[in-house]
């Protein structure tokens, strides 16, 4: 019986996404430290990351507002399982509502001892407040800052 | 058999090589400004079909990404892998079915955020075989018309530019009171079997323009137009030839702008709506390694 063979192949293609002038601000709001949405003034809703457009009300939001750097948990895992290019496990995820924003925006926490990933820590409880940490040399990316538990 | 979909709205941003702003506010821009067209408002949506191409997209199910520009957002979402055509038929047959009263149809193609665009169509190709000789994806369809004429057919054609565009049709049950005075009103698909060996290369069109005339029970010799998407590498008078009409009959996309996709169909039907309708107008539109997924609906005024 001849043994099943394996062809060698390969799947590769460059993107350069375009994002747009709005989340072009988001970005290098990063770069200085600050964090902004993009507010809907016909629902008051704050997006953050800001869009040029409101997913509910389908209308422009052609205006951006800072938000604050303080926020509250609305919603956190503990990823245990490794994946291809993540951080070493476990480490923390979360879902931050920030001050003056209605929408939530996703980051790792840091700042606390998730021991062996099966115990939810006090500080990563639902609505428990956390506060943005910028890195010293902020790149203009989304991982320029990340979460640590407490107001600022 | 009779099903008459409204047409309330449209909205085309036209193929170009780059149109700026991200890939969701050119969707948004087409889905917003056609329901500014139709005078209807996204309450009133139920939800949205939508063709797109994870691998154009550079996204893994990219309407899931792209939900909030497409409308679709806390609705019904429906999306297929395949010409705009086909979505145009699948939300025929949820208005008509009676599962939703207004839908939009969307399709969209950001090439220009593709680094080579041109390693794109490679990739349908089967990868331990076809791939690995790495011969031009359009010499699948000369393989299949040298099939059917007997003779060596040359692939010299120069591939088509990419172009970025969205489109929007927006889509309601006939009797609406934004519905407007164009209809849907046939619909058919290429669904039979894949063609064998030297059967020609245009039948699924043909079956695809045969099942809409048939479900509307328009005769081809009533078709005032024929809107072409796709297809670039068939002649208008082949095309005119397979379907019986005169050429002068077949409307067909900009060569240059030719290459739009799976957003290829919706344009070439927003084209013909764009253009009046001043009788039945088929718009027929053909996709795939040797065109054999292909897809047409008919559009008449009431």
């Amino acid at each position: 019986m001849t043994e099943t063979v394996r062809i060698p192949g390969e799947w590769h293609i460059g993107y350069q996404y375009t994002i747009g002038t709005f989340a072009s601000a988001f970005f290098d709001g990063l770069r200085k430290g600050e964090i902004w949405g993009s507010l809907c003034e016909q629902n008051g809703e704050v997006a953050v990351p800001p869009k040029s457009f409101n997913e509910q009300a389908f209308v422009p939001t052609d205006k951006l507002v800072q938000v604050g750097l303080n926020g509250t948990i609305q919603a956190v895992t503990i990823v245990t399982a490794p994946f291809a290019g993540s951080p070493d496990v476990p480490y923390a995820v979360i879902y931050v509502k920030l001050d003056g924003a209605t929408s939530s925006i996703a980051n790792y926490m840091h700042g606390v001892d998730l021991g062996d990933g099966t115990t939810l820590p006090d500080a990563l409880s639902i609505e428990s407040p956390v506060h943005a940490v910028f890195s010293p040399e902020p790149e203009g990316r989304v991982t320029d800052f990340w979460f640590e538990p407490g107001v600022a | 058999m009779a099903l008459k979909i409204g047409i309330a709205g449209w909205s085309l941003l036209p193929p170009s090589a780059e149109i700026p702003g991200a890939l969701d506010e050119l969707i948004y821009s087409s889905t917003s400004q056609a329901l500014v067209d139709a005078g209807i408002t996204i309450a009133e949506i139920d939800g949205v079909c939508m063709a797109s191409s994870d691998l154009n997209d550079g996204r893994a199910i990219s309407t899931m990404t792209l939900t909030g520009s497409t409308g679709s957002f806390h609705k019904s979402e429906m999306r297929v892998c395949n010409d705009a055509l086909a979505a145009v038929w699948m939300g025929a047959a949820e208005v008509g079915s009676g599962a939703a009263q207004t839908l939009i149809v969307c399709a969209w193609n950001k090439f220009s955020d593709v680094v080579d665009p041109a390693a794109i169509p490679a990739l349908a190709l089967e990868p331990s075989m076809h791939r690995s000789l790495k011969y031009h994806p359009d010499a699948i369809l000369s393989l299949r018309e040298s099939q059917e004429s007997g003779t060596i057919v040359l692939t010299d054609a120069a591939p088509l530019q990419p172009n970025d565009t969205a489109a929007a049709v927006v889509i309601t049950t006939d009797g609406h009171p934004k519905a407007g005075d164009l209809v849907l009103s046939g619909f058919g698909s290429s669904t039979g079997p894949y063609l064998r060996p030297g059967e020609p290369v245009l039948k699924p069109t043909q079956s695809a323009v045969a099942a809409a005339l048939k479900f509307a029970a328009v005769p081809i010799s009533d078709v005032r137009r024929i809107f072409v998407g796709g297809l670039h590498r068939i002649s208008s008078a082949d095309i005119a030839e397979a379907l019986s009409v005169p050429e002068s009959s077949i409307v067909r996309e900009d060569p240059q702008t030719a290459d739009l996709g799976y957003a290829a169909g919706l344009v070439a039907l927003v084209h013909a709506l764009e253009l009046g309708i001043d009788g039945p107008t088929l718009v027929i539109s053909a996709a795939g390694l040797g065109v054999e997924s292909a897809n047409a609906v008919l559009v008449e005024m009431k």
